[in-house]
């Protein structure tokens, strides 16, 4: 315990002194990497604690980045604020669909949550005023501003990774467990399963919401393709299964396997990339329904044997 | 004296199929009382009608006197109602300690002393205390389910089969442990095929037959029963 967190603190001063060494390509990738990694964690609340796999976090990562980008586009703001607005926004946006969808369990929540990132995606392309449509929308540039937002993204991945060890040894992690394990068990012990997953899908959406809106800062440029395709809810989905669903490191370790995978496959294979995540998914599934974690498990295991 | 828990004419349903027709019965405080009936008969529906996981048709359930029809199921655990369910229904991915905590989730503040007190019933348990549930044995799985009972201090104790895929011997244990908690003052509602072993130790019992009782009385009667000792006992 004292080991990880000496690590992790180590890690963190590591990657907050890097920029200075960096190009901008890997400046880029990094930052990225840190959004990714904190969505990764946040899907992970309402996948892997509370078991309900969600294929429309993009609608989230688009409203928190859109209603981010309009704050600042109107000067109202200040960055930090902006993206907290935009994930209250995000949260709240989650819980209007959320709270009648998630009495589903398993592949129904699974099914409904593609509907809903879909209609989302369609509203936001053809909703013009507000988002720009397909040409979306633009934010001036600051010079300079990319470093402040390469610290602003780990400052958020650091409190992101600290907020998903906090709930998982809280009394919200132990009613989530409760509830992926068995609804009805979980009732009688007097849990209420639509008051915590309402609160977890709040949560996760609000920080998806925020990762969406410094996105939008550091890219300077959004538009509704790009924040809300599918292939957006499916990274978030693909991240926390390549590493581990229900661990803490496990998406951590996807989200960088699945950043440096991703530049590799849009790069060599740009027709071919999607067709591919869907094979890994499937892979994963099969082999090792863990991820990364079960993998680095049965390895120990196996060396300690 | 008023009926602990009173269930007025029910109506409960999957579907299409009705399960329960116009079945009554009480549990008064102090009671250990046996619901019995062959498989299908409906008993675990009952059960499950009584915790609010199956919705009523027909009629309303009493618990102190107050119809519970308005309270969600996962405000019953907090009047002092609480099940142990027919195949544990443990969370096998948790540790016994979660287990046990999860069981006092409304009840926190005597938490500790809660689980001291089922520490106590079962040191068994607290032997595996850090161990997931899933890798206990049977006996162990069915002592940790009361056990998270136990954690909300209920007023009534209602019981699925736990005597369900245990070995003779844990079967003897296990209904040793029941009429323990009831010395201690526990009303208990038990379900149970095992008729001999649950009417010698109940009080009273209601033999349902396709969702309605067909027979109630005090365990005497209905050991003496010929019906029951041809239908259910094969005597």
């Amino acid at each position: 315990m004292k080991l990880g967190i000496a690590l992790s603190a180590a890690a963190l001063v590591a990657l907050a002194l890097l920029p200075f060494a960096l190009s901008p390509y890997t400046h880029n990738l990094m930052t990225l990497s840190f959004l990714f990694v904190a969505t990764a964690l946040a899907w992970n609340w309402l996948g892997g604690y509370a078991g309900q796999i969600s294929f429309g976090h993009a609608a989230m990562f688009g409203t928190g980045g859109f209603v981010a980008a309009r704050i600042l586009l109107a000067g109202a703001l200040p960055p930090p604020l902006a993206w907290i607005a935009g994930g209250l926004v995000a949260g709240a946006y989650a819980l209007i669909w959320g709270h009648p969808t998630l009495r589903l369990r398993g592949p129904y929540f699974s099914i409904a949550t593609i509907g809903v990132g879909e209609a989302t995606r369609l509203v936001f392309t053809y909703w013009d005023k507000f988002t720009g449509g397909s040409s979306g929308l633009s934010l001036p540039m600051v010079p300079g501003a990319k470093r402040t937002l390469y610290w602003e993204a780990l400052a958020f991945l650091a409190l992101i990774a600290v907020a998903s060890w906090a709930i998982r040894r809280s009394r919200l992690g132990l009613a989530l467990f409760a509830i992926r394990g068995d609804v009805e068990a979980a009732a009688d012990v007097g849990i209420s399963a639509t008051f915590y997953q309402d609160l977890v899908l709040f949560l996760s959406g609000a920080a998806t919401g925020i990762a969406g809106g410094i996105y939008a800062s550091y890219f300077s440029f959004i538009e509704p393709n790009d924040m809300l395709g599918f292939d957006r809810s499916i990274s978030f989905v693909l991240m926390a299964v390549i590493g581990g669903v229900g661990t803490i490191l496990g998406p951590v370790l996807g989200a960088v396997v699945f950043v440096l995978l991703r530049q590799f496959l849009i790069g060599s294979y740009p027709q071919l990339y999607l067709g591919l995540y869907g094979a890994l998914l499937i892979a994963v599934i099969l082999f090792e329904p863990l991820g990364l974690m079960g993998l680095g498990h049965r390895l120990v295991r196996r060396a300690a044997r | 004296m008023t009926a602990l828990l009173e269930l007025r004419d029910i109506d409960v349903g999957y579907g299409d199929v009705q399960v329960l027709r116009g079945l009554s019965l009480e549990v008064h405080p102090g009671e250990i009382v046996t619901l019995l009936g062959s498989n299908g008969a409906g008993k675990t529906t009952a059960l499950r009608a009584v915790c609010g996981l199956r919705p009523l048709l027909k009629g309303e359930i009493f618990f102190e006197g107050q119809p519970l029809s308005a309270v969600p199921g996962h405000r019953r655990a907090a009047l002092g109602l609480s099940l142990v369910p027919e195949g544990r229904e443990l969370w096998s991915q948790l540790s016994v300690r979660e287990n046990l905590e999860l069981g006092a989730f409304r009840s926190r503040a005597r938490a500790a002393a809660n689980l001291e007190k089922v520490f106590v019933l079962f040191p068994r348990l607290r032997e595996r205390a850090a161990q997931l549930a899933g890798s206990l044995s049977g006996g162990e799985q069915q002592m940790c389910a009361i056990g998270r009972s136990m954690m909300s201090e209920p007023k009534l104790l209602m019981l699925d089969e736990p005597s369900l895929g245990l070995s003779p011997l844990l079967v003897e244990q296990m209904f040793k442990i029941v009429s323990d908690l009831h010395a201690a003052g526990m009303t208990i509602l038990l379900v149970e095929q095992n008729l001999t072993k649950a009417l010698q130790l109940a009080r009273r019992g209601y033999v349902i037959e396709t969702g309605a009782v067909k027979l109630k009385g005090s365990s005497a009667e209905l050991l003496a029963n010929p019906a029951i000792r041809s239908a259910y006992l094969g005597l």
